[in-house]
């Protein structure tokens, strides 16, 4: 695992080139949404270039549009302005490329556990053999831990579970790109805690998931989890305020690096931004 | 001595708890029931006396059932047939015409659920055609398909269609978006869509329908075998009128109304089933 991590650090800096075409790239990207009359601007300006291998995280209050970027990244949501172009394609449409984990889980109720999963990975990966695909499907809930729960239903399982299920699905698909939706944003602090580091473990093991671009209100997992912080001004009509590079070293260390000078900075800064 | 005596009597104790409790249950859930029944054969009773003979009493209705109940397949030629043979015929043409009804009603359901501009073009269809007396629907039926027994069907089959037709539309319409965009993301066919999304998304609205449609189907058929006449419970019930014995037409509509609550309590057993499946029970 660990030169694969160390790996994946220099994926940013040393071995992509500065030219190298973008994985996503949105220009002047805005959002308006028909009200009365008239219609409501959300979103204005978007200006953001993603490369492969980076993890991104959106932050800013409720409201700023910062979901509504991530649906239009998904292909869920249509832009009104500008041009938003993934792997040198305009994107159009949903696509099993750009896997989305929602805020909810989102996971069939009347299915089990596996064929939640089964579900996506027969649907996606076409060139699987039947046989393949169930082995990938056990792999990746292995993975995530839930080897021993597979033939239970959602309901039947706590909120941390179920959102594992759905990161599981998501990772089965072999996305370029992984988008997550407050992932985490309904569990409590410990469960929080310890899916973080599975994402983390998940992607940085995944040599096919580069990508991922998480929506977050916390400023401690936004951190932690990121390279950059894209840090939203507030809403309606809102835009990016700024990019924050987070300069830590992977692996990360949660608890070492919550007692550096970086973290806190970074921290202050954040809270600043987001205050005023 | 003393010990047998501390023992025995306690178990027996313990077995005469679980009975009293069991008998308890039985008499807090029968009680009402009973008491319920008493006051409507009591108002019936009255309503027989100030009738002044027109109308049968419970009891004569009771010796009836019993007769009628005690020999129910006999079959001495067209117009004299067992109660249970019309219960039968009834209850054929019943699910035959609910049957052929949902069977529209759900695909097209379905598929008005999934599209908006498809609702709109419908919609003031359904609307002038819902309000229309099933048996308005019985001329009709009968000028095409020549056959009265047949043109009930048709008229059950018309009258199946809306209740089913509604709440499937309803039912799909209201799928999560967010289920929507799973099957999205991850590129369900359509197939996919339907069976694993659509279909058991939409079932409980589904089921509703389908139990309103058949609440209807049996309200219309006792009227649609008066006119169409033959066999069936309505056609006994019409029967008895001319045969001048309300004895029957009481026992009749006595079995009409238990047979549609039977039907009825099916449709809701099957319903919590299913969401009791759905949550991961059994």
């Amino acid at each position: 695992m660990a030169p694969r991590l160390l790996a994946r650090t220099s994926v940013n800096s040393a071995i992509l080139p500065m030219e190298a075409a973008p994985l996503l790239e949105i220009s002047g990207v805005g959002k308006n949404y028909p009200s009365g009359q008239g219609q409501i601007n959300i979103l204005r300006e978007i200006e953001l270039t993603i490369q492969s291998g980076e993890f991104i995280s959106f932050i800013g209050h409720s409201g700023c549009g910062k979901s509504s970027l991530l649906n239009m990244i998904a292909g869920l949501t249509s832009i009104s302005t500008g041009t938003m172009v993934f792997d040198g394609k305009p994107i159009e449409a949903p696509s099993p490329e750009r896997a989305m984990v929602f805020q909810h889980y989102s996971l069939l109720p009347w299915l089990s556990v596996y064929q939640n999963v089964y579900e996506a990975v027969d649907s996606v990966q076409t060139e699987l053999s039947k046989a393949e695909r169930k082995a990938l499907t056990d792999a990746v809930l292995a993975r995530v831990g839930l080897s021993n729960h597979v033939h239970k239903k959602p309901m039947q399982l706590s909120g941390g579970m179920r959102q594992r299920v759905a990161i599981a699905r998501a990772f089965a698909v072999h996305p370029r790109m992984l988008l997550l939706d407050e992932p985490f944003g309904a569990l409590d602090a410990l469960t929080r805690g310890s899916l973080q580091e599975e994402l983390l473990d998940l992607w940085s093991g995944d040599a096919r998931t580069e990508t991922v671009v998480m929506v977050t209100h916390d400023i401690d997992e936004a951190i932690y989890l990121s390279d950059r912080i894209v840090v939203f001004s507030d809403g309606p009509s809102a835009t990016i305020k700024e990019i924050i590079t987070v300069d830590l070293p992977r692996p990360r260390d949660k608890q070492s690096l919550m007692t550096s000078q970086t973290w806190n900075n970074l921290r202050t800064h954040l809270l600043l931004s987001l205050h005023c | 001595m003393a010990q047998m005596i501390d023992i025995i009597p306690r178990r027996e104790h313990s077995a005469l708890t679980s009975m009293r409790y069991w008998l308890k249950i039985i008499w807090q859930t029968l009680s009402p029931i009973i008491i319920g029944m008493l006051i409507l054969a009591s108002l019936w009773q009255g309503a027989a006396w100030l009738s002044g003979g027109n109308l049968p009493t419970p009891f004569a209705t009771a010796s009836t059932l019993r007769e009628l109940l005690s020999d129910p397949f006999y079959d001495n030629g067209p117009n004299d047939k067992g109660i249970g043979i019309q219960l039968l015929a009834s209850l054929g043409r019943v699910f035959t015409g609910w049957g052929i009804g949902i069977a529209i009603a759900i695909p097209l359901g379905m598929l008005l659920g999934s599209s908006a501009r498809l609702r709109k073009m419908i919609a003031p269809v359904i609307e002038i055609l819902r309000p229309v007396s099933p048996l308005a629907w019985y001329p009709l039926g009968l000028a095409v398909l020549h056959n009265a027994p047949k043109a009930v069907v048709f008229a059950i089959v018309i009258t199946s269609l809306w209740p089913t037709l509604v709440n499937t539309t309803m039912g799909v319409q209201h799928i999560p978006a967010d289920l929507k965009a799973v099957s999205k993301v991850f590129r369900f066919s359509r197939w996919r869509y339907v069976s694993k999304v659509l279909l058991p998304a939409a079932f409980p609205a589904i089921l509703t329908g389908m139990r309103l449609s058949m609440g209807i189907a049996w309200m219309v058929i006792v009227a649609g075998e008066m006119l169409a006449g033959g066999t069936g419970l309505g056609f006994f019930v019409w029967d008895s009128w001319n045969a001048l014995s309300l004895e029957r037409v009481m026992s009749a509509i006595l079995i009409i109304g238990i047979t549609g609550l039977c039907l009825d309590r099916l449709f809701s057993l099957l319903g919590q089933r299913m969401a009791a499946w759905q949550e991961g029970g059994h």
